[in-house]
């Protein structure tokens, strides 16, 4: 029987997960580009490794581009503190993090500064968790962390979300 | 607002969508990777095979003559006079070279903490209650090779625990 090429394991893959891992590759990247360069890199890793994963192993997809990430965001640093780059670009620039229609671009954007305000161990459980669907126990494999300590994280996230985006709601609690 | 109800409004956006292109760069390098075992592949490949099959046939009687050229030679150098064995010089030079080949230095060391948890009071007979304070840090490590302009990085996890006796809390 042969298989149709959208039938193959890593273009179903793809389809189910890029705008999410893009999403998770950016918090810690500077552009859009350099975030498709870490899902680039992630990917390819992991697909040359595991050429026949199934969804079980998404949470190792994860920890590739976070790792990925990370690396870059690293030897970003390394090379601007060697050139003493004055000129360099800013932590992120204003890509949009999500997709959003004219109605919804201000609470696009309101939810995009609210997350940049975040800790960065917060806001990586929150993303996880929300635009990935995962649960505790699979973000806890993707970050090498405890169950409790990945609940907290996400506790403390959501309700720094709520102090921040509804600041009048959050004062009447 | 409740947390369901935040949590169903940031669900409300979506992440953005990749440039088309991303997923064209993934699929060139991953089916080059996976490229099939053609037809023309196996006949080139067997061709080479049975080319070295026929050479290595061809080749014995050659080696036959080969060997015992090089057993004659072997016993002549066994019963030549033998030069006496010299000492070198210590070669402060030659010593700092072969050193100098693979020397990685300590370059950068950096200590990130990861997480600080704290349990619950532990009331030991004896001893003044007191809070275990777990702190895990995770050190990386960079090392580099001036020489060779080689970098070695290597990350060490480590969990210190801390107790706490209440009076100082």
């Amino acid at each position: 029987m042969s298989q149709h090429p959208s039938d193959e394991p890593w273009k179903i893959c793809y389809a189910q997960l890029a705008p999410k891992l893009l999403l998770f590759a950016r918090q810690w990247v500077a552009s859009q580009a350099d975030a498709e360069d870490v899902v680039q890199n992630a990917f390819i890793r992991f697909w040359r490794k595991r050429p026949d994963a199934g969804p079980e192993h998404y949470p190792l997809l994860y920890a590739a581009v976070r790792s990925t990430a990370l690396d870059l965001l690293r030897a970003d640093s390394r090379r601007a503190r060697r050139e003493t780059d004055e000129a360099r670009q800013p932590w992120h620039d204003h890509d949009c993090w999500f997709d959003a229609s004219l109605e919804q671009r201000e609470e696009a954007e309101a939810i995009q500064a609210a997350l940049e305000r975040l800790p960065e161990e917060q806001r990586e459980v929150l993303v996880l968790k929300i635009w990935s669907d995962f649960t505790f126990a699979q973000i806890a494999d993707v970050l090498g962390a405890s169950i409790n300590t990945v609940a907290s994280r996400y506790r403390y996230a959501i309700d720094a979300l709520r102090r921040i985006l509804k600041p009048a709601e959050y004062e009447r609690i | 607002m409740s947390e369901s109800e935040l949590e169903n409004e940031l669900r409300g956006v979506r992440p953005a969508q990749p440039s088309p292109e991303l997923e064209r760069r993934i699929a060139r390098e991953l089916e080059h990777a996976q490229k099939p075992f053609t037809a023309a592949d196996a006949a080139a490949r067997a061709a080479l095979v049975e080319g070295s099959r026929r050479g290595f046939f061809e080749f014995l009687p050659s080696l036959g003559w080969a060997l015992t050229g090089a057993a004659a030679a072997l016993i002549t150098i066994y019963f030549l006079p033998r030069p006496k064995p010299q000492t070198l010089p210590a070669s402060p030079k030659f010593a700092q070279a072969a050193v100098a080949e693979t020397f990685f230095e300590p370059a950068e060391t950096m200590t990130e903490l990861v997480d600080a948890e704290a349990e619950d009071l532990q009331w030991n007979p004896g001893e003044e209650p007191a809070r275990l304070v777990r702190v895990t840090y995770l050190e990386r490590y960079t090392w580099n090779d001036a020489n060779t302009g080689a970098v070695m990085e290597f990350e060490v996890p480590r969990e210190d625990i801390y107790r706490m006796p209440v009076a100082l809390q």
